[in-house]
C-alpha cells in the first residue's frame, strides 16, 4: 500500500465529515451532514502500546522504518521576538527488533539538509536573524543515538541500560478517516536539558481497522525544542531553537524525493541504511523492565 | 475551534474577524478538565476554558497583514511557502507578529491538501489538515509570576468545512451550552467602522 495510492481520497474526505477512502476528491466540497467524530481510544496498557508501534513503526519483530520530513527552523531568543532561520530536508531511518514478548531494541539516526528558507534551494550558510550574522549550517547527522529499549513500562535508552523504564506519552484518538497518535518522546538521561520532542501520527481508519495490516502509511507532523546548535553562534546569550516538522512515513529509500536521495547517495550513502551492526552489541545490565 | 469569517473589501484585500474557544483536556485520559498540575512548581492550579474574543480584526492582502488597530500604514509580512509532496499540496505559513503583542510569540502552521482538490477551480474553500505551533508567554493560570520562560502549544486538526456541525458531538453540545454565541460568525465585527489609516490602506 502505497501512500501516494492513498491519501489524496482520504485528504478529501476527512474534512467532509466522515466519508470512507474511496470517496471522491469533488464531493469535498459539497455539505454533508454526518456527524463528524474525535473519540480518544480506550486501549489497556498493551493493546495502547502495540497499536502506537504500529502507527509509528510496524508490529513487524523487526524492520526498518524510514520518515521523510521537512521542518522549519525558530530561534528563541529570551524576551525577543522569535524568528525563522532555515528550513530543512531529512529523514529518520531507524530500525528495531524484538527482545522479548512487547519490548523492542531500536537503533537509528537522521540526516537533515539545509534549505533557504523562501526558495527551498540548498544551502551551506544562513542569517542568524538574532545576531545579524552570516553564518555557515552544515548538513545535520545524527548518528550517536545511544539507542532504546521499549515496551508497555516505558523508555530505556542503552546509554543508562540499567535504570527502570521511563514512561512515555501515546495517547491514540480516531478523528474522521485517520486514527492519530499523538506522542511525547522521553530524551535520553544525557541530553540537554531544554530538549521535548512530540509529535502527531496519522494513519488512515480504514487501514489502522485491518488487522492485516501491520505496517501503516502516515502522515507526521510535530516539533521540538533544543538548545542553540553550534553553527548558531549564540554564545551564552540566554534562548534555545524550536522546530517543527512535517512529512510522512515512506516504506522505503526508493521512495525518497529524488533530489534529496541522490544528495544522500552522494554525501552519506552509509545513512541510506540502517546500521545493523549497532544491535551485536551487548547490553550488560539491562534493566529486566 | 478558530472560527473566522472575512468579507472582500477590494481586490485582493479581505477583512477578517476571528474568534478562538478551546476547552482543557486531561492529558492522558483526554476528559474535560478543570484543574492541572504545573509539572514546575507542582501545585494543582484551576483552568479555565479558553476564549479569545478580542482579536482586532485584520487586513489580509498580497502586502500581507494589517492590525485593524494598526496606527500607521505597515503591512506585516509573512512567510508563506506552497510545496508539492507527492499527491498532497502543503501551505507553510508563519504568521506575522503585530505591534504590541508579547514579545515571546511566534505561530506557524502547515495545511495539508489533496493536489486533485487543489486545481480544481470548482472548490473555492480547500479542505485540508492542519497542524503548527504556537510560542507565546506563562498564562497567568499557570502561576508562574516571574519565572524566565515561555510556552509551546502543538495542534493537529482540520477545517471544518461545514461550519459547526462538522465539529465533534461533545465539543459541540458543550459550546452550544455555555457559549452558543460563538457557534455562529460574530458578522457584526465587520460591521464597526475602519479608522482613517485603513481606508487610506486600503485605497492605495
Amino acid at each position: 500500500m502505497k501512500r501516494r495510492d492513498l491519501l489524496p481520497a482520504i485528504m478529501a474526505g476527512m474534512a467532509a465529515g466522515g466519508a470512507g477512502i474511496a470517496m471522491p476528491s469533488a464531493v469535498a466540497a459539497t455539505p454533508r451532514r454526518a456527524q463528524s467524530l474525535s473519540q480518544f481510544m480506550a486501549l489497556d496498557p498493551i493493546e495502547n502500546f502495540r497499536q502506537a508501534m504500529r502507527l509509528q513503526r510496524s508490529l513487524e519483530d523487526a524492520d526498518d522504518v524510514l520518515h521523510w520530513y521537512h521542518f522549519i527552523m525558530v530561534a528563541v531568543p529570551l524576551n525577543a521576538t522569535p524568528k525563522p532561520v532555515v528550513r530543512w530536508e531529512g529523514i529518520e531511518f531507524s530500525r528495531h527488533e524484538t527482545i522479548g514478548e512487547n519490548r523492542y531494541r531500536m537503533h537509528g539516526h537522521n540526516l537533515s539538509f539545509p534549505r533557504d528558507l523562501k526558495s527551498g534551494a540548498f544551502v551551506a550558510e544562513v542569517l542568524n536573524p538574532v545576531s545579524g550574522k552570516t553564518v555557515a549550517v552544515p548538513p545535520m547527522a545524527l548518528t550517536q543515538d545511544p539507542g532504546l529499549v521499549r515496551s508497555p513500562f516505558g523508555v530505556i535508552t542503552l546509554d543508562k541500560p540499567s535504570l527502570p523504564p521511563r514512561p512515555d506519552y501515546k495517547v491514540l484518538r480516531r478523528e474522521n478517516d485517520f486514527v492519530k497518535v499523538d506522542g511525547i518522546r522521553v530524551p535520553p538521561d544525557t541530553w540537554p536539558v531544554t530538549f521535548l520532542e512530540m509529535g502527531t501520527e496519522a494513519a488512515p481508519a480504514a487501514l489502522f481497522d485491518d488487522p492485516a495490516q501491520t505496517w501503516l502509511p502516515t502522515e507526521v507532523s510535530g516539533a521540538y525544542v533544543f538548545p542553540w546548535p553550534a553553527w548558531m553562534q549564540m554564545g551564552d546569550a540566554p534562548g534555545h531553537m524550536f522546530a517543527a516538522w512535517s512529512g510522512c512515513k515512506l516504506r522505503s529509500v526508493d521512495e525518497l524525493p529524488e533530489e534529496f536521495r541522490q544528495r544522500a547517495a552522494r554525501d552519506f550513502p552509509e545513512l541510506l541504511r540502517v546500521d545493523r551492526q549497532a544491535f551485536e552489541r551487548a547490553v550488560p545490565d539491562l534493566h529486566p523492565g | 475551534m478558530e472560527f473566522s469569517y472575512f468579507s472582500r473589501l477590494s481586490g485582493l484585500t479581505w477583512r477578517i474577524h476571528a474568534h478562538n474557544l478551546s476547552y482543557p483536556r486531561d492529558l492522558h485520559t483526554g476528559e474535560f478538565t478543570s484543574r492541572v498540575r504545573n509539572p514546575f512548581t507542582d501545585s494543582m492550579i484551576d483552568i479555565e476554558p479558553m476564549k479569545l474574543l478580542d482579536d482586532p480584526g485584520v487586513l489580509h492582502g498580497p502586502n500581507g497583514y494589517l492590525p485593524l488597530d494598526a496606527k500607521t500604514v505597515n503591512w506585516l509580512d509573512t512567510y508563506h511557502v506552497l510545496r508539492t509532496e507527492g499527491p498532497l499540496i502543503k501551505s507553510e505559513h508563519i504568521r506575522p507578529t503585530p505591534d504590541g503583542w508579547p514579545a515571546m510569540f511566534i505561530e506557524s502552521s502547515c495545511s495539508t491538501v489533496s493536489r486533485k482538490d487543489f486545481f480544481d477551480p470548482s472548490v473555492t474553500a480547500l479542505p485540508y489538515q492542519t497542524s503548527g505551533f504556537y510560542v507565546f508567554p506563562f498564562p497567568a493560570w499557570m502561576k508562574m509570576g516571574d519565572q524566565p520562560g515561555h510556552m509551546i502549544g502543538v495542534w493537529s486538526g482540520r477545517r471544518a468545512v461545514n461550519g459547526p456541525r462538522d465539529l465533534p458531538r461533545t465539543f459541540r453540545e458543550r459550546v452550544a451550552r455555555e457559549n452558543p454565541e460563538l457557534l455562529e460568525p460574530r458578522w457584526r465585527e465587520l460591521e464597526r467602522p475602519l479608522s482613517a489609516v485603513l481606508q487610506q490602506a486600503i485605497a492605495s
